[in-house]
């Protein structure tokens, strides 16, 4: 159990063998720790050929929203062009801190973009499932 | 001539300490439950105690290029050395050495993939006592806080002072020796690949001494980080106990 946790800046494998995933990173064609905790292996993800290497941290961190993930807010303010919203919850992780997103006018639905009104689309309180696809901009679908 | 010699003819510091001798270091991380991590730290009579926030949403939309950004706050005690001072609203020393701080995390923070790149760091620092050596304390309390707090970093941050005195260099000088015309250079190394993020010197030096000082406060470093490290593991391992 003891040897299993690494410090920061510790080279835990060639990057010939490991693809880097969390809590690492890659210099030098080798692997290295970021954080401190435990160090796992993980099979390959589909097409890939390497295993994932990760270090896991026992203490978790708040979740922060990445491109791409799907999160949960609260319409907090409806402007003609957008709405702001305020971020709970990341995939099935709530954060400890809420995030502030955007959703535009333009990214409201997929069809008839030029007819969408933020008006008849959104209300203060609404509870909202988005996809985030740019940092500070977030693509909405109704929740 | 001062009063009392820095080093004795014995070869003993005002302390009791041989030059190449680091003073005795304890530390502790989690030391607060409201802060993301935290750290407390005592070399010698020099305590600090940090709590680093986040990475959290910017309160303020900043407009960084990359990475992180990081607000270090430096404060000291008033209480903390010999003669209680005032504390002016803006000290412009205070200011200066939160600043250098700041640049010596900056380009070990890893993001991308857990901090987002545009994701604030906050950095508390309070010097509670205050006996030379300040800036290296903490800098070495503000790395461990930060592998507390679960901030991806490259490596540690290991920092240590060292100064010439007459024919010897000293590591890890007190506050009497830096007040006793000491040239002291403070190192700021990342242990693992060798790199220096911080070098500070304040007074003159000659050339001729300094790779022999910088020599001798790397290797306070090195010895910095075995105790940061063993701290980590301490801790990491008391944490994995509590969970299971």
């Amino acid at each position: 159990m003891a040897s299993l946790i690494v410090t920061p800046g510790e080279r835990i494998a060639h990057a010939a063998d490991y693809e880097a995933s969390s809590g690492t990173y890659e210099r030098d064609e080798y692997v290295y720790a970021s954080v401190v905790g435990e160090k796992r292996e993980l099979p390959p993800p589909a097409g890939g050929m390497r295993p994932l290497i990760q270090v896991h941290r026992k203490k978790e961190t708040s979740a922060i929203p990445e491109i791409h993930s799907i999160v949960t807010g609260k319409v907090v303010r409806v402007k003609p062009r957008e709405a702001t919203v305020s971020i709970l919850v990341v995939g099935n992780v709530p954060v400890r801190e809420s995030f502030q997103g955007i959703i535009r006018l333009q990214d409201v639905r997929a069809t008839e973009r030029d007819k969408v009104q933020m008006y008849k689309s959104f209300r203060p309180g609404d509870i909202v499932r988005l996809a985030s696809f740019a940092e500070m901009e977030i693509e909405g679908t109704w929740g | 001539m001062s009063r009392f010699d820095i080093v004795s003819p014995e070869g003993l510091r005002v302390d009791g300490r041989r030059p190449p001798e680091l003073r005795r270091l304890s530390c502790r991380t989690g030391v607060f439950a409201q802060a993301d991590g935290s750290a407390y730290i005592e070399q010698g009579n020099t305590k600090c105690l940090v709590a680093v926030y986040g990475p959290r949403e910017p309160s303020k939309r900043l407009l960084t290029e990359k990475g992180p950004t990081i607000n270090v706050e430096y404060n000291v005690a008033s209480f903390s050395s010999g003669e209680r001072k005032t504390k002016m609203r803006k000290d412009r020393r205070l200011m200066e050495i939160a600043s250098v701080i700041k640049q010596t995390f900056e380009p070990i923070i890893c993001y991308g993939q857990n901090v987002a790149s545009r994701s604030e760091i906050d950095v508390n620092i309070q010097i509670l006592q205050l006996d030379g050596g300040a800036l290296h304390a903490a800098i070495n309390a503000t790395t461990l806080a930060m592998i507390d707090a679960g901030v991806p970093m490259r490596d540690f941050v290991c920092a240590c002072s060292a100064g010439w005195y007459k024919d010897t260099a000293l590591l890890d000088l007190n506050h009497l020796e830096e007040s006793a015309d000491v040239p002291t250079l403070t190192v700021g190394l990342l242990p693992k690949s060798g790199k220096v993020t911080l070098l500070s010197l304040e007074s003159r030096l000659h050339l001729d001494k300094f790779q022999s000082v910088l020599e001798l406060a790397s290797q306070g470093c090195e010895r910095m980080r075995d105790e940061l490290d063993s701290t980590i593991r301490k801790a990491t391992q008391e944490l994995a106990k509590t969970a299971l």
